[in-house]
């Protein structure tokens, strides 16, 4: 990492934390070590373990978050208003490569009274508010970003976003959500080559990652949303049935940040927990010891959305540096092979 | 055999009965689903690209390489030429699909090829490397914004966004991957 980009880095932390400040967000640093997690499927953890000084029988496992989350949603149930959270996370046995590092800076913010597309706004406003400091502005425009960023974002849903790039239906008749061989086929019939007896998530994120992340534009801020009901998320389910109420932000063509209408009944949060749970069981995964507050955690509140935006990704895209070990202090990639 | 997630820029697998040397690899993460494994592929047979997207945890049939150690002469239009500085025997690497890698060659440097059934297929790089300011324009009075760059031309040609501070003559470590500037080598 370059002395310049020292700078500009803590001229983003600090400019980031100025916008939300400004819009009423109150700062908060939940624990970074925890002994109960959301369980996730795809997602593991780093677990270590608090030994008693006294009692040498009493050793507590605990994890590093992968997400601030398992904090969050209690606290803005409980005290509603807006809060955001700026701090590292930790996610283990994913590969280290250009946009991955085990230990990376997530935002993450939640906002109670508002949907996803208030949130979508918000989100807009702050990669504007970004451009107008003169260093993160020079930043970009050196990069050749800064038009980019600046212009006014895309907004489409999932499946327009497959029509329109991929000339590929992702639902097909008013029944269609989960047939995963009539969704192959019609790839197939486009030219790509889905894995063989997938099952319907499994193959929405293989077009998505081999065909139309690649495909999306990248001249502008692209939102994609309503996600397909499949990709089981703790998003509420969209008036139609079909889809989540759920964005991604693709930024330079990186996936840049999440956004969830927050799902906030418990009958389906304690489902979502055990399904997670079930298929890490699946893949042969570890088990968590999951965070039983999160069920109740949203019980009765009317609205909340809540983002996740990769920090380092950001930077990356607003400096035009390739590999997130550019923007980073100390990558985990260069430390092991220091050893 | 090996993991889709292990396999690295460099990697030569067997595909459908073809031989590929992996040009790029990205990883997907999505976090919320599968993880897979972005690769672009150059076929050795017939030169061609291919881009596959594989789940990290499928196994892929490795190519069996050898690697020798071999003195850059020249390149051409079509190859990079090297000789063994031993044996005084030559070998050429197809430049189709290692474009980038015209960034990294100085003559008479010694590299190491890899070599499948007898045809060197691809020069390994460092990950860093030290190479050189040729030509670097004098930074514009009053442009002392945090982060700026300018475009520094190296001795092998590369182009790399550099600091305002880097004078011709600064000899620069160089991320190999990416093109990008790392640091400024005092010596």
């Amino acid at each position: 990492m370059t002395q310049e980009m020292i700078r500009a880095r803590a001229q983003l932390l600090r400019r980031t934390r100025e916008f939300f400040f400004n819009e009423g967000y109150i700062e908060v640093d939940t624990p970074l070590l925890v002994p109960e997690v959301i369980p996730e499927a795809h997602i593991d953890l780093f677990e270590t373990c608090y030994d008693d000084p006294y009692n040498e029988n009493l050793h507590t496992k605990l994890y590093l978050i992968p997400s601030p989350e398992v904090s969050l949603k209690p606290l803005i149930g409980t005290m509603g208003g807006r809060i955001f959270q700026l701090g590292h996370c930790f996610r283990n046995r994913e590969s280290i490569g250009t946009h991955h590092n085990p230990e990376f800076t997530m935002l993450e913010y939640y906002e109670s009274g508002v949907d996803e597309h208030d949130l979508l706004r918000r989100t807009a406003a702050y990669l504007r508010y970004l451009l107008r400091d003169p260093n993160l502005g020079a930043l970009a425009r050196n990069s050749g970003r800064l038009e980019v960023i600046a212009r006014e974002p895309l907004v489409m849903t999932v499946a327009e976003a497959f029509e329109r790039f991929l000339g590929i239906e992702l639902f097909q008749g008013p029944d269609d959500e989960g047939n995963a061989e009539a969704l192959a086929e019609r790839c197939r019939s486009r030219g790509l080559s889905p894995p063989e007896e997938a099952e319907w998530p499994e193959l929405f994120h293989y077009v998505m990652a081999s065909s139309l992340e690649p495909a999306l534009p990248r001249d502008a801020p692209v939102f994609l949303t309503d996600y397909p009901v499949g990709c089981h998320v703790l998003a509420r389910r969209g008036g139609d049935g079909r889809t989540r109420r759920r964005w991604e932000l693709y930024l330079c063509g990186i996936e840049i940040a999440n956004c969830f209408m927050e799902e906030t009944s418990p009958e389906t949060v304690r489902r979502f927990l055990d399904r997670q749970e079930d298929e890490r069981r699946q893949r042969g995964a570890s088990g968590v010891r999951s965070a039983e507050s999160i069920v109740h955690a949203l019980d009765g509140v009317s609205s909340v959305a809540g983002a996740a935006l990769g920090f380092d990704r950001l930077l990356m895209c607003l400096s035009g540096v390739s590999t997130i070990e550019g923007v980073i202090f100390s990558p985990l990639h260069d430390s092991l092979s220091r050893r | 055999m090996i993991r889709a997630g292990a396999i690295s820029k460099g990697v030569c697998l067997l595909m459908k009965g073809d031989p590929y040397l992996v040009t790029e690899r990205e990883f997907v993460n999505p976090g919320k689903g599968q993880a897979f494994v972005r690769l672009k592929l150059k076929n050795l047979k017939n030169g061609q690209t291919l881009r596959e997207t594989i789940k990290s945890h499928e196994t892929v049939e490795e190519a069996e390489v050898e690697e020798r150690s071999a003195q850059f002469l020249y390149a051409d239009g079509e190859s990079f030429h090297f000789m063994d500085a031993e044996t005084y025997e030559q070998f050429s690497v197809p430049i189709a699909g290692l474009e980038d890698k015209t960034n990294y060659v100085r003559e008479g440097d010694t590299y190491e090829l890899v070599i499948w059934q007898g045809h060197a297929i691809d020069i390994k790089l460092p990950l860093k490397m030290t190479l050189t300011v040729q030509d670097a324009p004098e930074a514009l009075r009053g442009d002392t914004v945090s982060g700026a760059t300018k475009p520094v031309v190296m001795e092998t040609g590369l182009t790399v966004k550099a600091p305002l501070f880097i004078k011709t003559g600064d000899r620069l470590l160089i991320n190999t991957e990416t093109g990008d500037y790392v640091e400024r080598v005092n010596s």
